[in-house]
């Protein structure tokens, strides 16, 4: 019987993290997913303490800056082509032109007309005069909407405006979110409105559900190129049944990539997954490794090492 | 010679505050004293630089929403009638301290007020063309920023909500200047590895980012904050600057701290009768600023001595000289420590309403530097655009590290304890708003597409970094939940109606709109996961 049980359950694994993970695209889809029109699987995954479920996740790695890609873009922007040529010559106004900022290093002086009290800047003559088409016109094309005013605003029935609406409780869904707040802290939140807590407490039955308690797992999975369940560092932290978000302030490391996920541990050392985060990268707090530059961070004449001095 | 150049970025914002169904909104006066005291004072300093023909050039930033705000008639017909109400204040302060130690103030005041009152009515009440014709002239260079200054990354794992606040405030650049933004500035200088890929879609070239963003990028910023880089998405990142940023900003040691200059905290909306006020006081008694300010800075004690407008000013062009010698010993500095290549750039990024509202003195300032600036030969002020149209190269590529110009350099502001319950209900939204588009790819019936425009509009507005920075700083912190709490809800009651009636009733709908009037020519399928 407990053969049979596990073999079952094994199966159960088997198909919920195919079905949950074998395919990112699943994951990736917000809202009700309407081209499966079977019931979806519970979203479970049993595995052992100490182990790390498979999140599906592998990420490029995050540098991505190479030779190539400098020049690419350095030569889109070289001026005479593509948008510089634009900007160099027929858009920028004349007095710009002659303050010779493109072509020598003296300035002039401005020599447009006055361009305040010319008439063509302001909105409604350009608007009046203008019969082109709206996207052909380069110059002011905004008409101020002047059917609202003091007065009616008085005669109107603002009534709708006042009313409060309550924010709701949850919005019926299993997720986990982590924002990062700096280097060395997350802010994580979550909702368990949705099945799978059901889901696990038919599967574990009552008495074991009871027993388990809420946690958030934390996996580093900064080195992830060639992931292996070996690699991944992970640490729990229980949460109460009441809580519904979490500042995590330490063990969070600058320039490193988390998932967290929220479980249910049983009495055991098991984990059950409920959901995940995406992965989510710490900033770096601190200058690339190789060959520190001198920052200029001080005033000139504290910085002793200033040729000029 | 030219050894560097400056670059001044002014990044003007406010949330959309925009309420027909409350005359006396205390809220609305954020754009009201931002008029007076900040966008119109540096209009002011353009037109005698334009005047006396010094060449200069700085870059502003103007924020959709508060283009939008400066564009709204009602907004414009209530910020009148707030001038009058100073306008009329101003005379009644100039009787009352007739023969007492603040008259000269007084008499400043008003003076001022009445040529405020003058310059609004010159441009027609349209601030936003103004700047337009100065951007012609050639002494601006405009950019734009995210739709309602979302903060991107907090928004990073919605890819679609990040598109939709780059493309929406790119889309309204364009249509009220008539050619697509070139520059972008990243509200709260938040940056994500990633975010660059989006501006590059929306067409933007270049955009600016925290210090440590660039000197912590990957592969090492060899150049620092002093170049721009490329993103791997190819987009020219401007480090800011630390030291010039310190000298303004920093309440300590920076300018605005000068004994010289004007207090801001003493007001006299906080001392006189309300009588006396008159339309300045809220109706219902609550006190607020009135921008007359009657003392100066004095030191750091309670005893403030009454303001000196000559010496004040006497002051700014004395910093104005230091800003600009201190700008061309830092270039001069700089290109002997660089490794050989273009010359280095310094970027000096500040919040516009810095100039004016907390610092009064400072469009003044700002001209003074202009001036100063003019006849020097080793520092020149160009903008961002400028320079990589001199020096495309840059430093080669590099990604800077997610970061922000706000506390510690991160989002710690942003998420934080006292408005971390936001995001959920937030992103929740922004989840809706994607399968919604999903179900209604070609609308047929236009008051569906009326409905799913407003509920894009909603999410725009929930999103605004206004309301978790307000709810941390606590400052208004109820205004700015019951804003969170209201476009949330007006986008989940469009969206809950959707779904089951078809679309929300038409009267409420049709009010919703006339309220929150931002971007009428918004299209909903900005949102949709399959953009090109």
């Amino acid at each position: 019987m407990m053969a049979l049980a596990f073999l079952v359950i094994l199966a159960l694994v088997f198909a919920v993290v195919w079905g949950a993970f074998g395919d990112p695209n699943t994951k990736a889809k917000l809202g009700p997913d309407d081209t499966n029109a079977q019931e979806p699987e519970p979203f479970i995954v049993r595995h052992e303490a100490n182990q790390a479920p498979d999140f599906g996740v592998v990420e490029k790695p995050h540098m991505r800056p190479t030779e190539e890609l400098s020049r690419e873009i350095t030569l889109d922007l070289q001026p005479g082509t593509a948008r510089g040529e634009e900007l160099a010559d027929s858009d920028l106004p004349e007095t710009v032109a002659s303050m010779n900022l493109y072509t020598d290093l003296d300035f002039a002086l401005p020599t447009t007309e006055d361009p305040v009290s010319d008439p063509s800047i302001t909105g409604l003559a350009i608007a009046e005069e203008d019969d082109r088409p709206l996207e052909d016109q380069r110059s002011v094309t905004f008409i101020p909407d002047s059917s609202w005013t003091d007065e009616m605003a008085e005669e109107y029935d603002w009534s709708p405006l006042r009313e409060e609406y309550p924010l709701p409780q949850g919005y019926g869904e299993d997720l986990v979110t982590a924002l990062v707040r700096n280097p060395r802290s997350l802010y994580v939140y979550w909702e368990r409105d949705g099945q799978g807590e059901k889901n696990l407490r038919s599967m574990l039955g009552p008495e074991e559900y009871e027993e388990t308690t809420l946690c958030l797992r934390i996996f580093d999975v900064t080195a992830e190129e060639e992931p292996t369940r070996e690699n991944r560092q992970s640490r729990f932290i229980t949460v109460s049944e009441h809580d519904d978000h979490w500042f995590i302030n330490d063990g969070i490391e600058p320039g490193h990539r988390y998932v967290i996920s929220l479980e249910r541990r049983t009495a055991s050392g098991e984990f059950y997954l409920l959901s995940h985060t995406d992965p989510v990268h710490t900033p770096f707090d601190r200058p690339a490794e190789e060959g520190l530059y001198p920052m200029y961070t001080q005033q000139p004449d504290t910085w002793s090492g200033s040729p000029w001095r | 010679m030219t050894l560097g150049y400056v670059s001044l970025v002014l990044h003007a914002h406010l949330p959309f505050v925009r309420h027909p169904e409350d005359e006396n909104c205390l809220e609305e006066r954020w754009l009201f004293e931002a008029i007076t005291e900040c966008y119109l004072p540096l209009l002011d300093a353009l037109e005698h630089l334009k005047t006396d023909h010094v060449p200069f050039r700085f870059t502003l930033s103007l924020s959709p929403t508060l283009m939008a705000m400066l564009d709204d008639p009602l907004l414009r017909q209530r910020y009148l009638r707030h001038l009058t109400a100073a306008l009329e204040l101003a005379d009644r302060e100039v009787q009352y301290t007739a023969g007492r130690p603040e008259e000269t103030v007084a008499h400043f005041y008003r003076q001022h007020l009445r040529k405020m009152d003058r310059l609004y009515h010159h441009y027609g009440h349209d601030l936003v063309g103004a700047f337009h014709s100065f951007a012609k002239a050639g002494y601006l260079d405009l950019i734009t920023c995210a739709a309602t200054h979302g903060f991107l990354p907090a928004l990073q794992h919605q890819p679609e909500a990040v598109r939709a606040q780059i493309l929406v405030a790119a889309r309204t650049f364009e249509r009220r200047f008539g050619h697509p933004p070139r520059g972008f500035w990243l509200p709260e200088c938040g940056y994500f590895p990633g975010v660059d890929h989006l501006l590059r879609e929306a067409g933007i070239q270049y955009c600016f980012v925290e210090t440590h963003a660039v000197c912590n990028a990957r592969p090492q910023a060899r150049r620092g904050p002093f170049a721009h880089g490329w993103t791997p998405g190819g987009i020219a990142v401007f480090g800011r600057d630390v030291s010039s940023s310190k000298q303004v900003w920093s309440s300590q040691e920076g300018y605005p701290g000068d004994s010289a200059y004007r207090e801001f905290y003493r007001d006299i909306g906080f001392e006189r009768d309300l009588e006396h006020l008159g339309h300045l006081a809220l109706p219902n008694g609550v006190r607020t600023f009135t921008g007359f300010k009657y003392h100066k800075v004095t030191g750091p004690t309670e005893y403030k001595e009454i303001y000196d407008r000559w010496a004040a000013e006497q002051t700014a062009v004395r910093h104005a000289g230091h800003f600009v010698a201190e700008r061309a010993r830092q270039v001069a500095t700089l290109r002997g420590m660089l490794p050989p290549g273009a010359p280095p750039l310094v970027v000096a990024p500040y919040d516009a309403e810095l100039y004016g509202h907390w610092w009064f003195e400072g469009p003044f300032f700002l001209e003074q530097v202009a001036r100063q600036a003019a006849h020097r030969r080793d520092v020149r002020f160009i903008t961002p655009g400028d320079y990589l149209d001199r020096h495309p190269a840059g430093q080669g590529v590099l990604e800077p590290s997610h970061s922000s110009w706000g506390y510690r350099g991160y989002a710690d502001f942003w998420i934080d304890g006292a408005n971390h319950w936001l995001y959920r209900h937030l992103h929740a939204a922004g989840r809706r708003m994607v399968s919604l588009v999903e179900q209604h790819a070609e609308p047929r019936e236009p008051h569906l597409q009326r409905a799913l425009n407003q509920a894009a509009r909603e999410l725009l507005l929930a999103q605004a970094s206004d309301w978790p920075f307000i709810l941390r700083a606590g400052t208004a912190s109820d205004y700015a939940r019951r804003r969170f709490q209201a476009h949330v809800g007006r986008f989940n009651r469009i969206a809950d109606s959707l779904t089951t009636q078809g679309s929300p009733p038409n009267p409420w709908l049709a009010q919703v709109e006339a309220a929150d009037n931002i971007f009428p020519e918004l299209d909903y399928r900005v949102y949709s996961p399959h953009q090109v």
